[in-house]
């Protein structure tokens, strides 16, 4: 991809070198124990209680927002991803998924209709408490078809409906730009999808969640597999006549690990 | 000081609680610096104990940094 990839925490030299053995990690872990760059980059939190001081949190403060930067060759910022709470993390290939859709992963199945065919597709298969995964569909409509995208009146615009269960969390909707259809035979102008576009949607892992958390500590191998199910819904018209509106089944299956289990609490 | 630097300042004075109250924070959409603009100088330590530097850094489409709360808790 020619993409370089690093990180950067206030911990020390030997901290990170401690983590990168422990966790594996070859890539650039960089230390920035006076949190200057962390500043340069405007990412301080300033929130300097004791619950946001890692370690035995007698000396360190000054710790980063998570997220990410995308920092083209020319040393300028093109894209960046931080979230609104600390738990809640895209993972490294979301990020990477957004700027090459086309590597993420994609499911074997395809599910047809009359009218299109979709293949689900996650950025990834296996995720940890808080991190934000990215679901997507690969939408191909049959030739000389289309299905009416947002803002359009009086047709069903298409739109994309995950189940998720609780306490997981679904962000909005993100489509594609829609292409306007004039139709002067009978004076209206529509937006429109046509031939292959992806609809994608969010999916927050549940961090906070005790109860959660407690079921995937005492699960076998510390894993839960959930299935997240959805509904297409579209209207298709092609040159000659507009269809019912239509419903389509989809589902991800998403398992869920912990790095760092929960500790049992009396009771329990 | 650039006019984004200015405002992000403001915003930390403002989110500093006179005495208790809830932790401050920075809006999430004011958080880094914005897209379009050039990155300060990096320059930092790595685990292997060498000075990395945007340069050594970079790929030839340029760079993913991730920043990262701690790698102690």
């Amino acid at each position: 991809m020619g993409l370089g990839l690093a990180a950067v925490t206030y911990d020390n030299e030997a901290t990170l070198k401690e983590f990168a053995e422990a966790q594996h990690i070859e890539y650039p872990l960089l230390a920035d124990p006076a949190s200057r760059v962390i500043r340069a980059f405007g990412v301080l939190d300033p929130d300097n209680s004791e619950f946001n001081r890692a370690g035995d949190g007698s000396a360190m403060k000054d710790m980063a927002y998570p997220g990410y930067f995308v920092i083209d060759h020319d040393g300028l910022v093109t894209a960046k991803y931080f979230e609104e709470i600390y738990s809640d993390r895209r993972t490294p290939n979301s990020v990477f998924g957004q700027l090459f859709p086309e590597l993420m992963e994609r499911g074997a199945a395809t599910v047809r209709s009359p009218h299109l065919s979709v293949r689900a597709g996650q950025s990834d298969l296996v995720a940890a408490p808080g991190n934000r995964v990215t679901l997507f569909l690969d939408i191909e409509l049959t030739p000389g078809t289309h299905v009416y995208a947002p803002g359009v009146r009086h047709y069903r615009q298409l739109e994309l409906r995950l189940d998720a269960p609780a306490p997981f969390e679904v962000r909005p909707a993100v489509l594609p730009a829609s292409r306007v259809l004039e139709l002067p035979a009978i004076k209206e102008r529509v937006p429109v999808f046509e031939s292959r576009f992806r609809v994608s949607q969010d999916l927050i892992v549940p961090g906070r969640s005790r109860d959660f958390l407690v079921t995937l500590r005492d699960a076998p191998d510390g894993a839960r597999k959930t299935t997240i199910p959805g509904t297409l819904r579209y209207q298709a018209c092609d040159a000659k006549r507009c269809y019912p509106s239509a419903e389509l089944p989809v589902s991800w299956t998403l398992t869920v690990r912990s790095w760092k289990m929960i500790k049992k609490e009396p009771g329990e | 000081m650039t006019f984004g630097a200015a405002a992000l300042g403001a915003v930390l004075a403002l989110a500093q609680p006179p005495g208790g109250g809830p932790p401050p924070s920075v809006p999430v959409e004011l958080r880094g610096i914005a897209i379009g603009a050039r990155i300060p100088a990096l320059r930092a330590k790595d685990q292997f104990g060498q000075t990395r530097e945007f340069g050594s850094l970079a790929g030839s489409k340029g760079l993913v940094l991730l920043f990262v709360r701690s790698a102690d808790w």
